[in-house]
């Protein structure tokens, strides 16, 4: 065994140990506030609006024909999760950058992969427990109202895990490319502001026609070509892209779709986690 | 306030002046299209194609302007691009490209030209054809007719339609005559009735004539497998027709299932459509619904709607979308309520008779073809006495049909406040997390 | 590279810089196992980049740093686990109590039996009974005690300390310090920075004094001390004696003399005990000694005769 090899084979379990330690005490920090339950509550209610709705409609109109009612509400509950942990996700690590403790856990064992890692895992954590919680919401919603019992409900929580990983994995990069709390803020919504904005204007683009006949030369063509393949290269990108193909998948029943988009969320999460021990490791402990 | 401009980081204000950029840009982009409706629409001369597809159920007619680049056809099944020269013009009612026939209507003679990775792999000569169907049983009369054999048929049903019409005006003609015989015999009879006996034979109807058809046309012939080839026009002296260079996408459909249109007694004129085999059908309890079957088939929705419309620009690629088509299917529906044995769910004609009275209200009843007209729509009737029903249709050899399942369910409107109620639990449950930390730590004191 | 494997602690020409700015210049110190280790130098000096260097957050621009042995890259892990840090800005989570910070910090150090020893060290710093209480509403002192009690929680083999004693009253100096002489006796090793001279000179066993980046001196406290260029003698006589200022100025030396009433201050050149010659000199003038002591130059003294020299000579040649 070589020198290196002896020392990273040291290196992983000593990183895996320590990234545990950040993480049971930033899992119990978050469970310990007040916060996630009041987001589990709001989205919760917000839920329950999108299904009263649903079941509004049946008795306005005496049918409904659908293939999961439960999925716009779960949709809701696991974009409000995931947004409250990005920014969670962002906040921590900027402020530990902010206020100093970075610097001081890097002078015990611990190192930036085991930080990020420590963080992302917490997260993570977080959002099972949540996630938990959504299915009691949605298998009480289901008893109750007598919805039809689909096993597609609790595939849609489980598949959402790695779609929220890779949203988290985001935000733990953006709070550290940021660097201070407020910039990497700034830079969270911006960015999920572009990615939104580059969504809704490519449908809004491509459902544009022109009112002069256009050659295949026309600047304006041009330019629509180019937002609509940025959008397209957006979807491979961005992780609520990511989200919506996945819950396509599970009501299709593609088993193969479902297992393409976990793994483009794992590869999203993967590379924002790298980026973010790199970004880490240039930045310093400030 | 310059001192609070100037601490903020570098980074941040660059961010925010890009982000302020490409918002600029992407508005200014989108707001180049956009017109008002006071200016001219001009004519231009332009090359099309006439596009005769062939959408599951029917041939359809649509138009493939110069905008357009990609046409859509369904494979495996003959469809026609007719290629024309016209006047197109833009007609921002509808965001489309229309075509002005009546003003200029040309055909382009020529050879179309199907090439893939730039080799052509045939060359297609224009051909007569006309189409033609039943409306007693369109999908299964269904005919494109090309050739000589398209020409010959037109010319019969031609005959019979020109046989049909003088067959009409003499019934007309014997009518009016049968019923000056019937008034003059009336006027005779001491009672004002005629006598049976006396009653002359009332003229016969001609039977209908329930074939339609289209005038003979020319166009090229498409019947390809599925792929991507380049398609273009050239001409008969041998140059390329200009704006004829289009890709042509052959697809076929993703899958075949049943669709079923449920009608609710209470709102009979507003039906739901179950297009998906994992659809559940809710309603409420103790009502009552009728099924409708029908053959439905799975398309990507880009393929199918720009098939449909080349123009259409919301048609998605990530997308698909059910197409129902009329032939109900040659099967028995069961249902299965609970544990309890299957059963088989007849379909009957049913008949909406209005309530008399000033109130509004209807009843839906079985028809009786000796009593009522013409029934008001047909269906497999079921009634919601449980919380759940499954339904499915079998065919001839016993098989269950592929995407007929059903499932519908009796939704509990009374509990739709308990999604809330367990709404606020988290909340609460903050709440006492929050106070139990408070009542674990503990204040420092003045000593300190 | 001489390693000496007693030394946890070597630099070998550690050096720093900032763009054109040399912050830290080919600095190279040893330190010993079990001894206590002052480091000082004016504000600006470079103490905190070496620190820093030292502890694996700077990366020097040259040179290098052994701990036991060994460079940081090599086993940072464990390496880590064996060094226990306060500096001077020390950072806190205010949403953690003093005891979950502490428990935390032991699990990520792996200390042994940390309930127990943290007890212990809450105990002597005086914190045990605000155990329960968030770090946000403790004082600067209180903060900083606790920072202590975190780096010697897991019984690290090497303290590295950077004002250790600062924001504390005089009874939290006093904890710090009997702690600090407890640790030692137990054989750790203390690498010590601060402003507070006094208590170096208490504590330290060797201290390296570091200006504009460079190391000027390093050596034990007594040899420091003689590096003054000054001695000084305090005199009390049975009765004032007039003139006798005048004559101790004479001897070739004296450099100043305090009179007042019947005590004498008398600061000569350092190097020699004077004391015999003075006390020959008052005795020829006709007064009579009741008390007479040779005072020795505090660290401070020293201190500042060495920087100011220092700086001096920089300035000096700044000017060239």
């Amino acid at each position: 065994m070589t020198r290196t090899s002896r020392l990273i084979s040291r290196l992983w379990p000593e990183r895996l140990r320590a990234a545990s330690v950040i993480e049971g005490r930033n899992r119990t920090s978050q469970l310990a506030s007040i916060g996630i339950y009041v987001i589990m509550s709001m989205s919760f209610i917000a839920a329950s609006v999108a299904l009263s709705n649903t079941v509004r409609f049946v008795e306005r109109n005496a049918v409904l024909s659908s293939r999961q009612p439960l999925f716009l509400p779960i949709s809701l509950i696991v974009v409000v999760f995931s947004f409250m942990l990005t920014l969670a996700a962002a906040l921590t690590v900027a402020r530990e950058r902010d206020r100093g403790t970075f610097r001081v856990l890097m002078f015990a064992p611990v190192d930036e992969v085991a930080f990020v890692l420590g963080n992302f895992a917490a997260q993570i954590r977080t959002y099972v427990v949540m996630a938990l919680f959504g299915l009691v919401w949605a298998s009480l919603a289901t008893y109750f109202l007598n919805l039809a019992f689909s096993t597609q409900v609790l595939l849609a929580f489980a598949a959402s895990v790695p779609t929220v990983a890779a949203v988290v994995a985001f935000g733990l990069l953006i709070g550290i490319w940021g660097g201070k709390t407020r910039t990497a803020i700034a830079y969270l919504v911006l960015i999920a502001l572009a990615f939104i904005g580059l969504q809704i204007g490519g449908d809004v683009v491509a459902n544009t026609t022109f009112s002069q006949s256009p050659t295949q030369n026309d600047p304006i063509v041009v330019v629509r070509n180019v937002i609509i393949a940025a959008n397209s290269a957006i979807q491979w990108v961005s992780p609520y892209a990511q989200m919506s193909q996945g819950l396509d998948a599970i009501l299709d029943g593609n088993l193969g779709k479902l297992a393409l988009h976990i793994a483009v969320t794992v590869a999203q999460s993967t590379v924002f986690l790298l980026a973010a021990v790199l970004v880490l490791k240039r930045k310093g402990s400030g | 306030m310059q001192q609070r401009l100037a601490h903020r980081p570098a980074g941040l204000i660059r961010a925010i002046k890009a982000a302020g950029s490409i918002f600029v840009v992407f508005f200014a982009v989108l707001g180049m299209p956009i017109r008002s409706g006071a200016q001219a629409f001009p004519r231009e001369r332009a090359f099309v194609y006439g596009v005769t597809n062939y959408d599951g159920r029917l041939y359809e007619s649509t138009l493939a302007p110069p905008s357009v680049d990609t046409v859509y056809l369904l494979a495996d099944r003959t469809n026609v691009l007719s290629p024309r020269n016209t006047l197109a013009y833009f007609w921002p009612i509808t965001n489309r490209y229309q075509a002005d026939w009546e003003l200029m209507n040309e055909l382009v003679t020529g050879t179309l030209q199907v090439s893939v990775g730039g080799r052509v792999e045939r060359s297609i000569e224009l051909s007569e054809y006309v189409v033609q169907y039943d409306i007693a049983s369109p999908q299964d009369s269904l005919a494109l007719l090309f050739g000589s054999e398209a020409r010959a048929k037109f010319t019969e049903w031609d005959k019979a339609q020109s046989e049909y019409r003088t067959a009409l005006e003499a019934y007309y003609a014997a009518q009016l005559r049968w019923n000056d015989q019937v008034n003059i015999l009336r006027q005779k009879s001491a009672s004002g009735i005629v006598p049976p006996n006396l009653m002359p034979p009332e003229p016969l109807e001609p039977v209908r004539q329930t074939v339609l058809s289209s005038t003979p046309a020319q166009g090229f012939l498409i019947a390809l497998p599925v792929g991507t080839y380049d398609i273009s026009v050239i001409r008969a002296d041998g140059t390329l027709q200009p704006d004829s260079k289009k890709t042509l996408v052959m697809f076929e459909k993703q899958r075949d299932g049943i669709s079923y249109n449920v009608v609710p007694q209470t709102r009979w004129i507003a039906a739901e459509s179950s297009e998906n085999d994992g659809d559940v059908v809710y309603a409420l309890r103790g009502s009552t619904l009728y099924l409708q079957p029908h053959l439905s088939g799975r398309y990507n929705d880009l393929q199918y709607g720009r098939m449909l419309d080349p123009q259409d620009p919301a048609a998605r690629p990530d997308r698909s979308r059910w197409v129902a088509f009329d032939a109900a299917p040659s099967s028995k529906m069961i249902v299965t309520r609970g544990a309890g044995p299957a059963s088989e769910l007849p379909s009957q004609f049913y008949y909406v008779r209005q309530l008399p009275g000033t109130g509004l209200g209807y009843e839906v009843v079985a028809f009786d073809p000796g009593v009522m007209e013409q029934p008001s729509f047909s269906g497999h009737a079921i009634q919601l006495n449980e919380p759940e029903i499954d339904i499915y249709m079998i065919s001839d050899t016993g098989a269950i049909v592929a995407g007929s399942r059903r499932r519908i369910v009796a939704l509990n409107t009374d509990m739709v406040w308990m999604p809330y109620a367990f709404g606020i639990v988290p909340a609460a449950m903050g709440v006492i997390v929050l106070l139990a930390r408070r009542r674990a730590t503990r204040r420092v004191g003045p000593e300190n | 590279m001489n390693q000496t494997h007693s030394a946890v602690l070597q630099t070998f020409g550690l050096t720093r810089r900032f763009g054109t700015f040399t912050a830290v210049d080919h600095v190279n110190i040893e330190i010993r196992r079990g001894e206590m280790y002052g480091f000082l130098g004016p504000n600006g000096a470079g103490k905190t980049t070496m620190m820093m260097m030292i502890l694996g957050v700077l990366r020097p621009t040259s040179g290098e740093v052994r701990l036991f042995g060994k460079q940081m890259s090599e086993d940072p892990f464990e390496i880590k686990r064996r060094i226990g840090v306060v500096v001077e800005a020390q950072s806190y989570y205010d949403e953690m109590t003093a005891w979950e910070y502490l428990l935390f910090f032991g699990k990520l150090y792996a200390a042994k039996d940390a309930t127990t020893r943290g007890q212990l060290l809450l105990e002597r710093l005086g914190l045990w009974q605000w155990r329960d209480a968030l770090i946000g509403e403790y004082s600067t002192g209180m903060q900083r005690k606790l920072a202590i009690a975190r780096a010697l929680l897991h019984s690290p083999e090497l303290l590295i300390l950077d004002e250790p004693v600062a924001s504390l009253d005089p009874f939290g100096v006093k904890q710090v310090r009997e702690l600090l002489l407890d640790e030692r006796a137990a054989g750790r090793t203390l690498l010590i920075s601060s402003h507070i001279l006094s208590e170096i000179e208490r504590t330290a066993d060797r201290v390296g004094i570091i200006s504009h980046g460079k190391l000027l001196f390093e050596d034990t406290v007594a040899n420091l001390r003689l590096r003054s260029d000054e001695g000084c003698i305090e005199i009390e006589l049975i009765e004032s004696a007039d003139g006798l200022d005048r004559a101790l100025l004479a001897l070739p030396f004296v450099l100043k003399v305090e009179a007042k009433e019947r005590r004498l201050t008398v600061v000569t050149q350092a190097g020699h005990d004077h004391r015999a010659d003075v006390a020959r000199a008052i005795a020829a003038h006709g007064a009579l000694v009741t008390d007479m002591r040779a005072v020795h130059p505090s660290l401070e003294d020293v201190f500042v005769t060495i920087t100011e020299a220092e700086v001096k000579d920089w300035s000096g040649s700044r000017s060239d």
